[in-house]
């Protein structure tokens, strides 16, 4: 199974190679008559194929010889050199590769250097960065380095305050800046953040709360302190607020954060166990699984918890609903109607339902930004004694098409996809065990697995943008 | 008699064994059968991997829509090209020096006679005009930019006005764009619903991009003659959300696109 699937997912990488692009190019400047609608005209044509963009990365130069300095500058070029290695559109060039030096600005630059071998960078990114009074100011530029005679794509200045935090920042926002350009208009995820639960303690004195990091692992810190069980973060669309689900005195219940305010804000509490909430992409309403009519099933609610309206009624558990983010016009969700969760789709007015997948344990779906894929956790042969376990998988959700993504790491749980739909993050645990799990990223087709957080971590959800 | 007797109970004794046994046999190769035959019915067509509606097989497009791109096919007979490591290469055998006899006579080498060097150099070859290097009549491709024949014209009452073209256009000064839009189209053409049997040439799709990146006014400029290619060209660019802002170096409002799709070749 696990190498068929490879081998197909390799094919059509092999079609689009086999066929070569071809380029032709014709420019006309069109300024007659008309300035206001100045516009130019561009001949592009192509058989199939696209190759990843080559990219360099220089050592920013040192605007000043003193410590601060050369610690900002130590941690800007890690951080922007991971975020673009990290990005899954470019084939990034080793540092070893470059040549010597480290150009400051323009002037200094040259691009053939860095266009020939062994660096052979389509583009290279530098600049300079120092300590000027009090703040700390970056220049960066991203060069063509195919293009000699006019080789600047990019060109930009950030003057932010002087810490290490800021240093970081502004890596992350040129690196954006850089994938925007170079990713097919795309933004980049460098400046999203991840919102997860942490697991304190253990036993009977166990506690969750929430936490968030940066979208690369670092600046993990708490956002609750409730001192309870809280579950599945779901920040709202305009990152403005965040929804969970938390034990208290009246059983799970949702509640809201306002992570504007800092404080928690007011959600109606209603009987029965509420969990799994999710926003619209409007951030207008919240879904989530109330069992306040004793057989849990999915409610929407606005987004301040009032007007509640029941969507599904058949018989047996209906949870974990999610939005299409493009559409906002229909939720996947995970219902027992059938006997094991299966995953399904239906409209938000609670018509149309599909049935996804007919077998096995489907949990924890996440909708892709662009509205066309279904990530969620499957133990395809759910029971005791069967082979294999509960891995992440993405489906196709027009054409119900599935593949595997993650293969005999133990369980996976939990994927949710990045803004931009190249990542997915997940929460692993190599023996099942709860304090053992780990936040995990990767490509959308299952590379480049890399852990971003220590045990004790689980139910990650990556931020709108 | 007692003989016999003893003879006929033991032939009787052996005939009863053999029938439970074969009996036996029977019963054990239908249980045998009935599990196979069961095990067959029950699992034929459900093998894992199968290219069944349900088993993992994934349709070309998917990778394809994620937008990532394409990675390195591998093969396993290919050392250049696998991700498996290589073996390590066999070390050689120590070579065994053969110790020579006691009494062996030593084979005489040869020794090279020294070259001969003549005493006079060789007396360099009359000059002869050399006949001129023709340059063969091809168009310079490569070298230099081809001419550039201006792309739009204009009729007033005094003749025909064209637009003079500037080589140094967008497609020259911001070529990382132009190639960003050839790959982002590239990998949005799905060719899976092309005739095979059709004969296309080539379609021209013309298309707007603004300056934040999104598209307008897709249009189909001139037809292949397949209608397969047609529609698949035009819904590659309609697929498309944006593009990457235009270059902040570029001071108009929008481009013009045109864009050409070549049918892929033929098997």
């Amino acid at each position: 199974m696990q190498s068929k699937t490879r081998k197909f997912r390799q094919s059509p990488s092999t079609s689009r190679s086999t066929v070569i692009l071809v380029l032709a190019l014709a420019a006309v400047l069109a300024l007659l008559g008309a300035p206001a609608y100045a516009q130019d005209n561009v001949l592009v044509g192509t058989n199939q194929g696209a190759a990843s963009v080559r990219i360099a990365v220089a050592d920013f130069k040192p605007l000043a010889a003193d410590e601060q300095t050369t610690s900002f500058k130590r941690t800007f070029d890690a951080t922007l050199y991971a975020d673009l290695a990290t990005a899954g559109i470019f084939d990034i060039v080793s540092k070893s590769l470059m040549p010597p030096g480290s150009p400051g600005a323009p002037s200094e630059m040259q691009v053939q250097g860095y266009a020939n071998a062994p660096a052979s960078a389509s583009f290279v990114a530098f600049g300079s960065l120092g300590v000027v009074g009090d703040k700390l100011v970056t220049n960066g530029f991203l060069f063509d380095a195919k293009n000699v005679q006019y080789p600047q794509v990019l060109a930009k200045q950030y003057s932010e305050e002087a810490t290490d935090d800021s240093a970081r920042q502004v890596a992350h926002r040129f690196a954006d800046e850089i994938i925007l350009r170079l990713g097919g208009g795309t933004p980049g995820i460098a400046e999203t953040k991840i919102y997860y639960v942490k697991v304190i303690g253990s036993g009977a004195n166990i506690t969750k709360e929430i936490w968030m990091m940066d979208y690369d692992g670092a600046n993990q810190h708490a956002i609750t302190h409730l001192g309870a069980i809280s579950l599945s973060p779901r920040v709202s669309p305009d990152n403005s607020r965040l929804a969970f689900s938390s034990l208290g005195r009246n059983g799970f219940q949702i509640r809201v954060y306002s992570l504007l305010l800092g404080r928690m804000v007011n959600f109606p509490e209603v009987g029965g166990t509420n969990i799994t909430p999710a926003w619209s992409p409007d951030g207008r309403e919240i879904a989530y699984s109330s069992s306040r009519t004793s057989d849990p099933e999915i409610w929407i609610s606005d987004a301040g918890g009032n007007l509640a309206r029941r969507i599904t009624s058949f018989r047996g558990p209906d949870m974990s609903p999610v939005y299409n983010p493009r559409t906002g016009a229909q939720i996947a969700w995970i219902s027992g109607r059938t006997g094991l969760p299966q995953l399904y789709i239906m409209n938000t007015d609670g018509s149309g339902v599909q049935q996804m997948t007919d077998g096995g344990y489907a949990t924890s779906p996440s909708w892709s930004p662009n509205g066309q894929f279904i990530a969620f956790a499957w133990d395809r042969k759910y029971g005791p004694g069967a082979p294999g376990g509960q891995d992440i998988y993405v489906m196709e959700a027009a054409t119900k098409k599935w593949t595997q993504l993650t293969f005999d790491s133990g369980r996976c749980d939990f994927p949710s996809w990045s803004p931009d739909t190249r990542h997915i993050v997940y929460a692993n645990s190599p023996d099942g065990k709860p304090e053992h799990t780990r936040i995990w990223t990767m490509l959308a087709d299952g590379r480049e697995r890399r852990a971003l957080t220590g045990p004790g971590a689980d139910m990650p959800n990556w931020s709108w943008k | 008699m007692t003989t016999l007797n003893t003879t006929r109970n033991s032939s009787a004794a052996n005939s009863q064994l053999g029938s439970g046994f074969a009996g036996s046999l029977a019963l054990h190769g239908a249980v045998a059968a009935l599990l196979l035959g069961w095990a067959y019915l029950v699992h034929s067509g459900q093998n894992w991997g199968d290219a069944t509606s349900t088993a993992g097989a994934i349709q070309a497009t998917m990778v394809n829509a994620i937008p990532l791109p394409p990675r390195q096919p591998t093969d396993p007979d290919n050392v250049l090209a696998t991700e498996a490591p290589s073996p390590a290469p066999i070390a050689p055998a120590p070579k065994t020096v053969e110790v020579p006899k006691p009494d062996a006579v030593p084979v005489p080498t040869l020794t090279a006679r020294p070259a001969k060097v003549a005493d006079r150099n060789t007396p360099a070859p009359p000059l002869h005009p050399q006949p001129e290097k023709i340059d063969p009549n091809k168009a310079q491709t490569g070298e230099a930019s081809g001419i550039r024949l201006a792309m739009s014209s204009t009729q007033n009452r005094a003749g025909t006005i064209s637009v003079s073209t500037t080589d140094g256009a967008f497609g020259t000064r911001f070529k990382y764009y132009v190639d960003q839009i050839t790959q982002k189209v590239a990998s949005q053409w799905y060719t899976g619903m092309l005739d095979q049997q059709a004969s296309g040439h080539r379609v021209y799709i013309t298309f707007q991009v603004e300056r934040d990146g999104s598209l307008s006014h897709i249009q189909i400029a001139q037809r292949s003659g397949d209608n397969t290619l047609d529609q698949t060209a035009l819904s590659a660019v309609q697929h498309i959300d944006t593009f990457p802002p235009l270059p902040d170096a570029y001071t108009g409002t929008h481009i013009n696109v045109m864009y050409y799709f070549d049918p892929p070749p033929r098997p």
